[in-house]
């Protein structure tokens, strides 16, 4: 069992792995390092041991830098195409300014179709309605013709009554004549 | 990882810039910055197409939220940030892909956390003399470790960040790091004892 797993450890106390690293790393303050040591004597660890792993820990540490200093003789290849590329690539991310399209998109068709439609009611019913209107409503008839028989399927008869004249029309359409006495009335 | 010829405070007004959407400004910290991200990654990754496409989307990924950095820490932190979580996000993608899972566990012989008997890993300490072998080993051994071990222990041994930095960068506590390193370390002690023993 390793010395972290003891049940008397709290969740907010550093783990046994933390404070090893602490030691090992030369950051445990000394005021712990004596429990840490005689916690890990305890568990069988010897001051010995403890030691032989801090130098093991450099060792690797060496090796690790070491590694990566071979690494790091290499900057960042095509250095200059990188910054291009990131630019490009933050461009095209980028809102770009509202370009006038070659085709109007349908949403501009429809309102346009219907501003036209606006203005072609506007029109009727500024210029078109009011004309319709002067022309007064239709004739009223002073006489109107209820029946008319005639064994002369040719002859007709037709009441009007032009205004402007006001007078009322009997206009009787096929008769060679019209006898005296009906002529009267 | 802060180069020398500029100091964070050139760095807060080039930050200024950037958020007003200068991209000349931009420029000019990916020029300051570049090497040390590509560096960082390159060391988690150990490929070097991957470490460039990778330090590219860090700095997009930075420019994309420069907006939010308020300055709390060091510009050259926030990106190291970025830079370490983009990277651990692919390796734990590229590992699912792989349908690999990291083995953080010292599993072929259990290890006392005070233990200096760690096993020795196959290959003789003669062979490992190669240097290019020796390369190989080491990029082998930290592959085996997960991404957070991975980035804990770079973080800690070759760039000397400190458990606070770590703990910024990576977004756990300095109990966490510790404890990571803890574990990093004794994984790679078991599997590259014979290559620093022998140098």
């Amino acid at each position: 069992m390793k010395p972290s797993e003891s049940p008397s450890a709290t969740p907010s106390e550093p783990t046994f792995e933390a404070r090893m690293t602490a030691w090992i790393d030369g950051a445990l303050p000394e005021s712990e390092e004596a429990a840490l040591l005689a916690e890990c004597q305890r568990h069988g660890i010897s001051l010995a041991q403890l030691e032989a792993d801090r130098l093991q820990t450099r060792q690797l540490g060496n090796l690790l830098r070491r590694h990566a200093a071979a690494t790091a003789l290499n900057p960042l290849p095509h250095a200059d195409f990188f910054n291009a590329q990131l630019l490009r690539r933050i461009e095209e991310e980028a809102p770009k300014p509202e370009k006038a399209p070659l085709l109007w998109p349908l949403r501009r068709l429809v309102w346009g179709g219907l501003s036209s439609l606006g203005l072609a009611a506007l029109l009727f019913a500024g210029l078109v309605f009011p004309a319709l209107r002067q022309q007064g409503p239709p004739p009223e008839y002073y006489a109107q013709i209820l029946n008319a028989q005639t064994a002369d399927s040719t002859i007709s008869a037709v009441a009007m009554y032009p205004k402007n004249e006001n007078v009322t029309v009997l206009w009787i359409d096929g008769l060679d004549y019209v006898p005296a006495e009906k002529a009267k009335n | 990882m802060q180069p020398e010829d500029c100091g964070p405070s050139e760095d807060a007004q080039l930050v200024a810039l950037c958020q007003n959407g200068d991209c000349a400004a931009f420029d000019r910290l990916v020029t300051k910055y570049r090497n040390q991200v590509y560096a960082t990654i390159y060391n988690l990754v150990r490929g070097e197409d991957e470490a460039w496409d990778l330090a590219q989307e860090t700095f997009l990924k930075a420019w994309r939220h420069i907006a939010h950095f308020r300055g709390q820490s060091k510009f050259s932190t926030w990106l190291h940030r970025i830079a370490t979580n983009v990277t651990i996000d692919w390796v734990r993608r590229k590992q699912i892909t792989a349908g690999v899972e990291f083995d953080d566990t010292l599993a072929h012989t259990p290890i006392a956390a005070g233990s200096t008997t760690t096993p020795h890993a196959a290959p003789s300490p003669e062979q490992a003399m190669e240097a290019g072998e020796i390369q190989a080993r080491i990029d082998a051994a930290i592959a085996q470790l997960s991404p957070e071990h991975r980035a804990v222990i770079l973080l800690r041994e070759v760039d000397g960040a400190s458990y606070e930095e770590i703990a910024e960068t990576t977004g756990c506590t300095t109990g966490t790091v510790m404890s990571r390193l803890f574990y990093a370390r004794k994984k790679l002690q078991t599997l590259l004892r014979d290559v620093y023993e022998t140098l």
